[in-house]
């Protein structure tokens, strides 16, 4: 059914244009994304829903800058960047996009603050800079006592809140969490999800993939994928 | 991004994994140690072979000889083998014809036994000088006097010992005028060289120095070829006088225009550069010996830096999803493989410089380690890490940071 398009005067962070994007394996090609189009607006909490094998992975990481699709178009924070060179997508990601991933992602042999340091070390802030602004963000999301502890002297929790701290220190315009509270206990991923939901509540842009119907209701807004197309949009 | 960063990120990489580190610099220590420990050997022993040959034969004079220090091939030795052998008279011949000689010497040597009093001085070199040689080539006595023509003449049977011999016989600066046998000969001492030190190990005291006839009187073997020395008037200059001495032998031995000269001028230049000729060819070998070791260090490298980028996909996603470009990565990778290779050079350094320290010591040789090879060792182990590190991180970077994040 074709819906009426509201006007909204909020900004679009993210803006895809019937994006596709197959891959080869092998000698059989895999459609992963079917003329997706997504809009998400500034401030808005979206969730990606769907088996696996739906392409929220692929939407995922093109949303993310981490792959071009074949087809359609992308623009980020109204820039197209679909066809961005490999030196310009990395300056985008840096600049205006944190991951949370669902396994933390963080470098084994970092303390708390060095992996927090690390996208500003890419944005070339400088040392003295870098090292307050990492440990500001630390502070906010609870962690300043575990600043100089390393990923192993840590707990699950204490990790993503690191992983969190990490994707939040270059102030994106979108935050992008895959599965963040996946390899987490309940309760540690109750408070994970209270601290995504405060992060949003500061403004944030967030688009959270995940399996857990619980998870996906903490957002403002619900997107199914299926066979690579978009099923259901609740917020569209 | 500061490149200084991403060094020292890969310096944190290198600690975190010392055992697998050291073991794959090993390759490179290897090799620089055995740059650094031949270079320093090697130059050593140019160092002390020039020293021999300048002592034995005084920058100002010349020898004339069947046999040429250097490289030969089989051809030219039989040939010299062929020639006749040089002899007193034609010495004495140079010395009377020559006009451009200020002196010309001559010597035979054998080796034999000296006995005093149930002492003895075994396998000792016996040496028979013409009573020139202290013009010629100098002497260095301790004590006494040299051998005087009219002794040669009479082949009178005095002798000057080496310090090794008279110490072996316990004779001191006291005892000129004493008797000492020699292969059963008895001798009267007249002087006591001072000590010369050893070469290689074997000591240049161990000899006796008698007048020239006595020695072809008691101890030569009729082909004895002698050794010629000639030293040229002062003011005139060496090739003139080597010309003149070519001339007077060449008509002595009554050679036509057509025949090849059937001797050799020696001189300390030729030799030394006969010498470096040989010590340059010792030198190349270093140099493939040194590049095969580099080069096995390098694939280790090689393979080390490949396995880290395999284990560290995940990591690479990570850090490229966070903003690094490939140059990045590639500067990540390319640190750490320099850095293993030029902490590989740094221990290899280290090791050299001990075992050419306890060469130094040990032999004498005056080995040492020079400015020059510390530089090459460190700067081509550096290269080695550069040149083998540039595949596996070219590889990590053209990782698909998707791919890489999605990696187990």
């Amino acid at each position: 059914m074709p819906q009426p398009e509201i006007p909204d005067s909020r900004l679009s962070v993210v803006d895809t244009q019937n994006i596709s994007k197959s891959y080869r394996m092998g000698e059989v090609v895999v459609s992963a994304l079917e003329g997706v189009n997504l809009r998400l607006r500034q401030g808005e909490f979206a969730t990606v829903m769907g088996a696996s094998g739906s392409g929220k992975s692929t939407l995922l990481s093109i949303i993310g800058c981490l792959d071009r699709p074949d087809s359609g178009s992308y623009l980020l924070m109204g820039k197209r960047v679909d066809g961005m060179n490999d030196g310009e997508l990395a300056r985008v990601r840096n600049r205006n996009i944190g991951f949370i991933f669902q396994t933390f992602n963080l470098l084994p042999r970092a303390t708390s603050v060095q992996n927090v340091e690390l996208p500003l070390m890419y944005g070339g802030v400088a040392g003295k800079e870098r090292r307050q602004r990492a440990l500001a963000i630390l502070e906010r999301v609870g962690l300043s006592s575990r600043a100089h502890h390393r990923p192993s002297q840590l707990s699950g929790g204490e990790r993503q809140r690191v992983a969190i701290a990490r994707a939040l220190v270059t102030e994106p315009s979108l935050l992008l969490a895959d599965e963040p509270t996946g390899n987490l206990d309940s309760v540690t991923g109750r408070s994970i999800m209270d601290l995504i939901q405060q992060v949003h509540n500061e403004g944030n842009t967030i688009l959270l993939v995940t399996h857990d119907p619980l998870v996906s209701a903490m957002g403002s807004r619900m997107i199914r994928l299926r066979d690579g197309q978009v099923q259901e949009d609740t917020g569209s | 991004m500061r490149q200084g960063e991403t060094m020292r990120a890969a310096l944190g990489s290198l600690r975190s994994n010392p055992v697998r580190s050291l073991l794959t610099a090993f390759g490179v220590t290897v090799g620089v140690t055995a740059v650094v420990v031949l270079v320093g050997v090697v130059s050593g022993i140019g160092g002390f072979v020039q020293l021999q040959f300048e002592s034995m034969l005084s920058a100002r004079a010349f020898n004339i000889s069947r046999h040429n220090p250097g490289f030969h091939d089989a051809e030219s030795m039989a040939k010299s083998r062929s020639w006749p052998p040089l002899t007193a008279s034609e010495a004495e011949a140079l010395e009377e014809y020559m006009t451009t000689a200020r002196a010309v010497s001559w010597s035979g040597n054998a080796t034999g036994t000296v006995v005093r009093r149930g002492l003895s001085a075994g396998n000792v070199r016996i040496q028979g000088l013409s009573s020139s040689t202290e013009e010629v080539s100098g002497s260095d006595l301790s004590v006494g006097r040299f051998i005087s023509l009219a002794e040669d003449e009479a082949c009178s049977r005095v002798c000057i010992l080496g310090s090794g011999v008279a110490e072996a016989l316990e004779l001191t600066d006291t005892s000129l005028g004493v008797s000492v046998f020699v292969e059963g000969h008895r001798f009267t001492v007249i002087g006591i060289n001072d000590a010369a030190g050893s070469v290689m190990g074997r000591s240049m005291d161990d000899n006796i120095s008698i007048p020239f006839n006595t020695f072809r009187n008691l101890f030569a073997r009729p082909d004895m070829d002698v050794r010629i020395t000639v030293l040229p008037i002062e003011g005139i200059d060496m090739e003139t006088c080597q010309e003149e001495a070519v001339q007077v032998l060449r008509q002595l031995r009554g050679l036509t225009a057509e025949d090849e000269d059937n001797f050799y001028i020696v001189t300390q230049e030729g030799a030394l550069s006969s010498i470096n000729e040989l010590l340059s060819g010792v030198a190349s070998v270093t140099i493939g010996i040194a590049a095969i070791s580099l080069l096995v260090g390098g694939i280790g490298i090689m393979n080390i830096t490949l396995v880290s980028v395999a284990e560290r996909t995940t990591e690479i996603g990570t850090r490229r999803a966070l903003g690094a470009t490939r140059g990045n990565v590639v500067v990540q990778f390319l640190s750490e493989a320099v850095m293993v290779s030029t902490l590989g050079g740094l221990i290899g350094l280290l090791l050299g410089v001990v075992l050419v320290y306890g060469v130094s010591r040990l032999t004498p040789l005056p080995a040492a380690v020079s400015g020059w090879s510390i530089a090459a060792a460190l700067g081509f182990s550096g290269v080695v890490g550069l040149l083998f590190g540039v595949f596996p991180a070219w590889k990590a970077s053209q990782l698909v940071p998707m791919e890489a994040l999605r990696h187990e």
